[in-house]
């Protein structure tokens, strides 16, 4: 029983580590880079060019903004360029962003750890990752170069002022993307006012994605249709996302399965101990006239009781702990920069998914079961004339 | 009449190329109200024909009708229904449910015969009550003497209404108080409701009880003798 609830304890405990790492990293992505929805030029995602712009965005953002279910929309003027200081320089995706309304796609503005969001105080205002600054040995105040091409070919250069650092925990994005003010941009790249090479759209219950895609499928089908644009959710633009977190569900019950695996063995162990121990009881219930269907019975019973006792406590226990490290978390801030590397938070919440108690509650049972009858049928096949003179 | 009736028995062990005997040929008789004690040395097949009488094992060849029944004939599962309703056992070593008190190892029996709660607790109390163990109703088998432990199994043993019951050994492990104390109760359930009382035993006290004394030698029938109380 003790086995069974410290293997399923250790078990959740895990896999809601491992889904807790992969549901913060999800919602970092759409709550930090992604938000819900993103349009584009078709051609946009293969090649990610300041040609390829749609044109006239109002005009679908009225159709989006009659929506239900929508926190906010937000144009972005989005290229490529190289960042200098007068030290060193380096490659970079600059977000020219509209500061409100990106308020309202995603939280960068809370990410922002020196300094200040785009406050309008200084003139090209700059938001720089800790670790671009870092590299670039920038500070707020500092003044940085962004050289890149127009919508011509031409390059285009301009000095931009550090007025905030954000960090967002997941270093291969932070290393990657600058913001400026996007009319900023626009007039350094002499880009139509008219036009963005990327709206991006937040709900309020991300949960609810699946039905607002379909009403805005419906509300942009035109669009859809001629190819002027092209819708992508979070996850068609971060499939790894996905990928990951169906692996991660899916090696979750492998886990759960090698640990139920294992503990069968303690069952029948435990329980080829007590048919032992209890041969001659065994025997003097045959005797006296216990029909061997119900010594079968006797046995599963118990053995089910054991198990799922020892079940239900470990996934009481497990959920406890899930509850409890879901509100704190765990600080891995100690091994920060590695999990950083990779796009996740060192601060990991625990999240286990209301559906996996009950399944792992019914994998018990069945290992319970598959487990019981070996001893079950030892017990049933005992000779009751040796079992009452059984000297084990 | 004879509620038991074994005819020309033999049983019949291969223990490698040599066959033993335990039972060689045995033609006995027990009749309604025997306190019979079934005797001999150390392997002479005294268990293996009590074993036989109860249906516990069977024999080789021979027949053995209870009650004007062949149960050698009968099927495992209508073997162990008969034992529930026919045969009470007490054994050497007590064998009680150690989880369950007193009065549920007594009423544990007429749970498998169906009977319901309330009958099954009343009559176990009774049970217990006749065998002086009135006040331990509700200890567990470790609390209580080997004796009284004896004497629990001998209320079990006559939960079920039994036509006869079946004591191996039943005073091997007790001292002499506690042995006399048993079969006094056993003797007065034998008279009270004529209860037959088949032991094998080694013990001369419980042959001085007995009113019965089966010889066995062997295997075979030495002598089978009545003797007054």
């Amino acid at each position: 029983m003790l086995a069974m609830m410290i293997g399923l304890t250790g078990g959740i405990f895990y896999n809601a580590f491992m889904m807790g790492m992969n549901d913060q990293r999800n919602r970092a992505a759409i709550s930090n880079e992604l938000s819900d929805f993103q349009i584009h030029h078709p051609e946009y995602m293969m090649n990610q060019e300041i040609r390829f712009v749609i044109h006239n965005p109002d005009s679908l953002c009225c159709k989006i903004a009659s929506m239900g279910n929508l926190k906010g929309v937000s144009y972005r003027t989005k290229n490529s360029a190289m960042i200098k200081t007068a030290s060193t320089a380096a490659g970079t995706m600059v977000n020219g962003i509209d500061p409100d309304s990106e308020k309202r796609v995603t939280n960068i503005y809370q990410t922002v750890v020196e300094g200040g969001y785009f406050d309008g105080s200084r003139r090209m205002p700059m938001l720089l990752s800790r670790k671009m600054a870092e590299k670039l040995h920038a500070k707020p105040g500092s003044k940085v170069v962004l050289s890149m091409a127009n919508e011509k070919g031409s390059i285009v250069e301009a000095a931009f002022k550090v007025t905030g650092i954000y960090f967002t925990h997941n270093d291969l994005y932070d290393e990657a993307n600058v913001f400026v003010m996007r009319n900023d941009l626009n007039k350094l790249l002499d880009f139509d006012e008219n036009s963005t090479t990327e709206i991006a759209v937040r709900l309020i219950k991300t949960a609810e994605i699946e039905d607002f895609r379909i009403k805005l499928n419906l509300a942009l089908r035109r669009e859809l249709d001629t190819k002027k644009i092209v819708l992508q959710s979070w996850d068609e633009l971060e499939p790894t996302l996905k990928v990951i977190d169906a692996y991660t569900i899916f090696f979750a019950y492998i886990f759960m399965g090698i640990i139920l695996f294992a503990l069968a063995f303690g069952i029948i162990n435990t329980m080829m101990m007590a048919v032992m121990e209890r041969t001659r009881e065994i025997g003097m219930l045959m005797a006296n006239g216990m029909q061997r269907g119900n010594i079968f019975k006797m046995i599963l019973y118990e053995t089910l009781f054991l198990s799922i006792t020892g079940g239900v406590a470990g996934i009481v226990i497990s959920a406890v702990l899930v509850a409890w490290f879901g509100y704190t978390g765990i600080d891995l801030s100690i091994f920060g920069k590695g999990i950083n590397s990779i796009g996740y938070n060192s601060v990991v919440y625990l999240y286990a998914p209301l559906e996996l108690y009950p399944i792992v509650a019914f994998m018990v049972m069945v290992t319970a079961m598959i487990a019981s009858i070996y001893p079950a049928r030892k017990a049933l096949n005992m000779n009751p004339v040796e079992a009452l003179h059984y000297n084990g | 009449m004879a509620i038991i009736q074994i005819r020309d028995v033999y049983k019949t062990y291969d223990q490698g190329k040599i066959p033993v005997h335990a039972v060689n040929g045995i033609t006995l008789d027990f009749e309604k109200g025997d306190f019979a004690a079934i005797v001999g040395p150390s392997g002479c097949g005294k268990t293996t024909l009590l074993n036989l009488l109860s249906g516990l094992d069977t024999p080789t060849s021979g027949s053995v009708m209870i009650g004007g029944k062949e149960i050698t004939q009968l099927r495992s599962n209508e073997q162990i229904d008969f034992r529930l309703h026919h045969i009470g056992f007490v054994f050497q070593t007590y064998n009680l449910i150690p989880v369950l008190t007193a009065l549920e190892n007594v009423a544990f029996i007429m749970e498998l015969q169906g009977v319901n709660k309330k009958e099954r607790t009343e009559k176990a109390r009774k049970l217990l009550g006749r065998v002086g163990l009135m006040d331990k109703l509700n200890d567990r088998p470790a609390l209580l003497s080997g004796g009284q432990q004896q004497r629990v199994a001998v209320a079990r043993a006559l939960a079920s209404n039994p036509d006869f019951i079946i004591a191996d050994e039943p005073t091997a492990n007790l001292d002499s108080k506690a042995t006399a104390e048993l079969l006094a109760i056993m003797r007065e359930m034998n008279r009270e409701l004529s209860v037959t009382f088949i032991f094998a035993t080694h013990d001369q006290r419980v042959v001085d009880k007995a009113t019965r004394v089966i010889r066995i030698e062997d295997g075979k029938l030495k002598d089978d003798m009545r003797q007054e109380q």
